[in-house]
């Protein structure tokens, strides 16, 4: 047992790893996967290479191609941070601590609970680990030096910055031999000298050529914690000479560590915002349902994907204040220059049908990425919008491009297929229904006119319900009751029964404007009318906020007076 | 042992047999002749190019041409050959095949296989123009096609001659800012400005390898400078400044206006980073698009009445103006001239660029607005400054979008962007003009493998300019200076 042991605590911290990964922080991991666009081309491979960091950034691409599933990220992940512990071992053994050899891999883990974090970073740090344990193995000092003193140029190529963890294993091993100081320093000064050069060969500022192009998502961030996890190493290097073990001890501060680390690195706010989106992303209306269900969302965005999943099955127009509600936000997040904060957005203007709407947050999401990579999920999208306004040759443009990749070639070849051919298009239970969903007069887009824009895409196709009801529920959300009557009396006046919601809005619109119910030209349910009864009722008690939350939080009247900003 | 050779020899002879038989295959052998030209990307069928240009590469359209065989046969001697999965033809031998027939012909025979089976059509003719292209190249800027944000935005060198394309500045050396407008003197790089936006935002001058990084926003002219021009002896830089705003649409006729809510037009003196103004460009009214004609002494700009934007979008048109300015003294004349009036075409005249020669001045016309690129119906027109007739360049215009017009530094050649490809990214088309305003059919820019590069680009072409010598930048001092905001303050003068 005890020569298993190092083995099965490896592989415990491997599960360990899977497990946050894959239940407690999921959509962190599919997150990843939208935002690059993987080809298996040559072309996109050389590219790749052609800058520092270019071997790593490769294989993290190629990684996280299976973030779309998250169980697949987790996966990864654990097997990276699991051969990072190991490299790291076979560096310092077998004087070392094995509990030490955690380490750098335990911070890296917390680097990851930040969405920043870019899949090459563990790859570079593997390969120089790895490459700095294989360079060891050869017996003969000269050979070994003059091995690595090509290797860090060419690691610093392929790896990025964090050859200097490479560097400082061949330091540690080299400065007591022969001409250690010597050695060392040039080793030092070739690792300092590699940037220096690569920024006349490569556009990009001396600063990044130093702390890594592919190692954070965000080009003016420095990864600290990567920087931390290499001393980390220095630290389990050290730890060789001395005398002390404490293996139980450093094991335990590593899991201290690592508990409070990824505890206050770890953003759960995001996670659920990262949910609600990819539940959106992947149309799992219900699955938002039941998510909304156990915790009403708050924020813009993981509201917005509720009513866009209330909408989609139809229940916006009876339910929507069953749930809290943030004003127009929670239907239309403000447009904002940012990678990933329009997408929700533009899947609601997606299926309303204002398609050049979406294509448009879309394509500002995708140049909005920070690291200038394209988006996998944007292709998709814009190959859609494309399609569906008849612009088949961009349409053709995207497609084309995503048959290059690994789990999306199947789904662009199909498409393309469709390119020209209108009946196909016209007959497609989605794109036959977004186009005849389009607006038919063109005007400007403002956000301030957001009722309007959606009153005339109603008009444009009267059987575009969700139009009417997300025309409704804005105009409800913004409290405008003064027009609300007028709007509600566009819409198909064939249905059975008035929706719960608009009924409410109705009698208080009504309520607002008439000293009583009589003369209201609407079926106004009896309940409803009690209800609202109550409510004034409650409000001319004073009643106190949380009484009337109790009571009445699931109407739109306590929306209007309490929670309207 | 001598058992063992002979299985050798045998071998190989057969590995070479089938090398051979495989070879031959791959050559259209007595190909089926068809009546119709072949269908080619691009479309290089009776273009006009200048001797030695890089070669104009091309694919065939349809994908399922397997092979094809090119024989390219010179009016003035010469033959090219070249077979493969494209048109692909040696750079230095294409050199020379164009200088040998300069002002003569190049017909070009093209058999493409299908399925096995060679097919061979009609010839077409590619003319060597007698109009040298002696500009080292052309650069540009390459942006995304966007909306607000600027993307992966990069201004870029490429050289004619050959396939060779190399940055000039990259925004991953100047994170965060937006680069537009690169301009040289008359295509000589020893002069250039460029203008960055953005947080660390500035107008750079450089002059002979000098930058300096300035901020043209003063008290009186409230807003940067934008669109600008040289002045022939290289001392001033007319400018626009501009209010530029810009609109989506909901539906597919139109993407985005651009429009600006205040322009003015003024000189800066580059010696001593004074603004001269003067009231006659300075009005209620909106200025913009100046350029000096060609000996310096007129300077053409576009003048539009104010209107409530964006509510009047299409209401928005511009008149092509001139003015006079004397550079030894630095001051505008007292009248303004109008050579194009709305009233009298009801339509939008914008980007005038008059050629270095002092012969023709080439502008764009739109139905409305001051932003060509966004409009589908823009059109290049010529205008002949020695008898003031204007018309359509029919030649070149498309469909779709044309605009960015520049000129070669002999005013032979212009190059300009079009939409006509794909209606959403823009590519760069040359042509050539002979004295008596005859434009030749443009070509598209050359590349290697065009289809596969057009067709994975995923960048706009825009404010290209010839350029005639390659641009000698230093992105490090560029970022340097960039992001500390060391910024000279222009004054007005």
């Amino acid at each position: 047992m005890q020569k298993y042991s190092k083995h099965i605590i490896g592989l415990l911290y491997v599960i360990a790893v899977l497990l946050f990964f894959g239940i407690c922080y999921p959509n962190h991991i599919s997150y990843q996967e939208q935002f690059q666009l993987f080809l298996f081309t040559p072309n996109y491979f050389w590219e790749t290479l052609a800058i520092p960091g270019g071997l790593a950034d490769y294989f993290g691409g190629f990684f996280t191609q299976v973030f779309l599933y998250s169980w697949g990220g987790a996966v990864v992940l654990a097997l990276l941070l699991g051969a990072i512990q190991q490299a790291t071992w076979l560096n310092i053994k077998p004087k070392g601590s094995y509990a030490l050899s955690f380490l750098p891999s335990v911070i890296l883990w917390v680097f990851f609970c930040n969405e920043a974090a870019m899949v090459a970073t563990l790859v570079a740090f593997l390969f120089s680990l790895l490459a700095a344990w294989c360079i060891g193995l050869i017996q003969n000092m000269w050979i070994r030096r003059s091995v690595s003193f090509v290797l860090i140029p060419v690691l610093y190529l392929l790896l990025g910055p964090l050859v200097g963890l490479f560097v400082l294993i061949a330091l540690v091993r080299e400065y007591k031999e022969m001409y250690g100081v010597i050695v060392s320093g040039t080793m030092i000064l070739l690792l300092v000298f590699c940037p220096l050069c690569a920024q006349y060969l490569f556009n990009y500022p001396l600063v990044r050529l130093f702390y890594g192009l592919h190692y954070s998502r965000f080009p003016e961030i420095v990864p600290t914690l990567v920087l931390v996890s290499v001393l980390a190493v220095a630290v389990a290097l050290c730890w060789r000479t001395s005398k002390l073990k404490m293996n139980g001890m450093i094991g335990a501060v590593t899991a201290i560590i690592a508990i409070s680390g990824i505890s206050s690195s770890a953003d759960f706010n995001k996670e659920e915002l990262m949910g609600y989106d990819f539940m959106v992303r992947t149309r799992q209306w219900n699955r938002i349902l039941l998510t909304a269900n156990k915790k009403a969302p708050s924020a813009p965005l993981s509201v917005s994907a509720l009513n866009l999943a209330l909408a989609q099955k139809g229940f916006l127009a009876d339910h929507m204040f069953d749930y809290y509600q943030n004003g127009g936000q929670g239907m239309f997040p403000n447009f904002v220059r940012d990678f990933w904060l329009p997408l929700t957005p533009a899947e609601a203007f997606y299926y309303l049908g204002m398609t050049y709407v979406a294509q448009q947050y879309t394509y500002e999401a995708m140049e909005a990425i920070p690291d200038f990579q394209k988006s996998v999920r944007c292709y998709k999208r814009l190959a859609e919008t494309n399609l569906i306004n008849g612009d088949y040759k961009v349409a053709r443009k995207y497609l084309n491009q995503l048959q290059h990749t690994l789990l999306y070639s199947r789904w662009a070849e199909e498409t393309l297929k469709l390119l020209g051919n209108e009946d196909a298009i016209n007959n497609h239970p989605e794109y036959g229904r977004l186009r005849k969903m389009a607006y038919k007069d063109d005007f400007y887009v403002s956000d301030r006119e957001m009722a309007s824009m959606l009153g005339q895409l109603y008009m444009s196709n009267r059987d575009n319900q969700m139009a009417y009801d997300y025309l409704l529920g804005w105009t409800m959300l913004n409290g405008d009751m003064e027009n609300f009557p007028s709007y509600f009396s566009i819409g198909n006046m064939q249905m059975k029964e008035i929706p719960s919601c608009y009924q409410q809005a109705l009698v208080l619109s009504w309520a607002l404007s008439h000293p009583s119910p009589e003369g209201m030209p609407w079926p106004i349910s009896t309940n409803i009318l009690n209800g609202f009864n109550g409510f004034v009722q409650a409000q001319r008690q004073n009643q106190p906020v949380d009484y009337m939350k109790a009571q009445y939080g699931q109407t739109y009247w306590y929306y209007y007076f309490y929670s309207k900003s | 042992m001598i058992q063992r050779i002979k299985y050798m020899v045998r071998f190989i002879l057969t590995l070479l047999l089938c090398v051979l038989t495989f070879s031959c295959s791959n050559r259209p052998d007595h190909p089926v002749l068809v009546n119709g030209l072949p269908d080619i990307y691009p479309d290089y069928i009776d273009v006009s190019i200048p001797a030695g240009i890089a070669p104009l590469n091309f694919n065939a359209a349809d994908n399922r041409v397997q092979r094809m065989d090119v024989i390219i046969k010179g009016s003035k001697g010469g033959e090219l050959h070249a077979n493969g999965k494209w048109a692909d033809f040696d750079v230095n031998e294409w050199k020379k095949l164009t200088q040998m027939n300069q002002g003569g012909d190049l017909t070009v025979t093209v058999c493409m296989m299908v399925d096995g089976n060679w097919v061979q059509y009609e010839d077409f003719v590619i003319h060597v123009s007698t109009y040298l292209l002696d500009d080292f190249g052309l650069t540009y800027r390459r942006i995304p096609p966007g909306y607000e944000v600027g993307g992966n935005i990069g201004i870029y060198q490429r050289d004619l001659h050959s396939f060779e394309e190399s940055p000039i500045l990259q925004v991953s050396a100047v994170p965060g800012q937006c680069m537009n407008c690169h301009t040289a003197n008359r295509a000589n790089p020893s002069s250039f400005y460029m203008q960055l936006r953005g947080e660390h935002g500035g107008t750079l001058i450089q002059k002979d390898g000098k930058q300096t990084w300035l901020t043209t926003k003063t008290d009186s002219t409230k807003l940067n400078t934008s669109y600008g021009y040289w002045h022939p002896d290289g001392d001033y830089c007319a400018f626009s400044i501009n209010s530029i705003h810009q609109s989506f649409f909901v539906g597919k006729d139109r993407r985005i206006e651009v429009y600006d809510t205040a322009s003015d037009v003024l000189v800066l003196d580059t010696r001593t980073n004074e603004l001269v103004l003067s009231p006659l460009l300075q009005t209620s009214d909106w200025e913009s698009y100046p350029v000096f004609s060609a000996d310096g002494k007129t300077l053409y700009y576009c003048t539009a009445k104010a209107c409530n934007l964006p509510a009047e979008y299409e209401k928005v048109k511009y008149n092509l103006c001139s003015i006079s300015f004397d550079a030894s003294t630095g001051k505008y004349g007292e009248k303004v001239d109008t050579l194009i009036r709305v009233t009298d075409v009801d339509k939008s005249i914008t980007y005038p660029r008059p050629s270095y020669d002092g012969r023709w001045l080439m502008y764009n016309v739109t139905d409305f607005g001051n932003f060509p690129v966004n409009h589908k119906e823009a059109d290049l027109w010529l205008m002949d400054l020695q008898s003031g007739e204007t018309r359509s360049l029919s030649e070149v215009n498309s469909e779709d979008a044309e605009n960015y017009h520049s000129w070669s530094s002999d005013s032979h050649w212009f190059v300009f962007c079009s939409r006509r490809e794909n209606g959403m990214y823009t590519q760069l088309y040359l042509a050539s003009i002979d004295e008596q305003g005859k434009v030749s059919k443009p070509f598209l820019l050359p590349q290697r493998n065009p289809k596969k590069y057009y067709h994975e680009l995923f960048d706009s072409y825009n404010c290209p300019d010839f350029t005639t010598v390659p641009v000698e930048f230093d992105a490090r001092i560029a970022h340097d200076v960039v992001m500390s905001d060391k910024r000279v303050q222009v004054k007005i003068r």
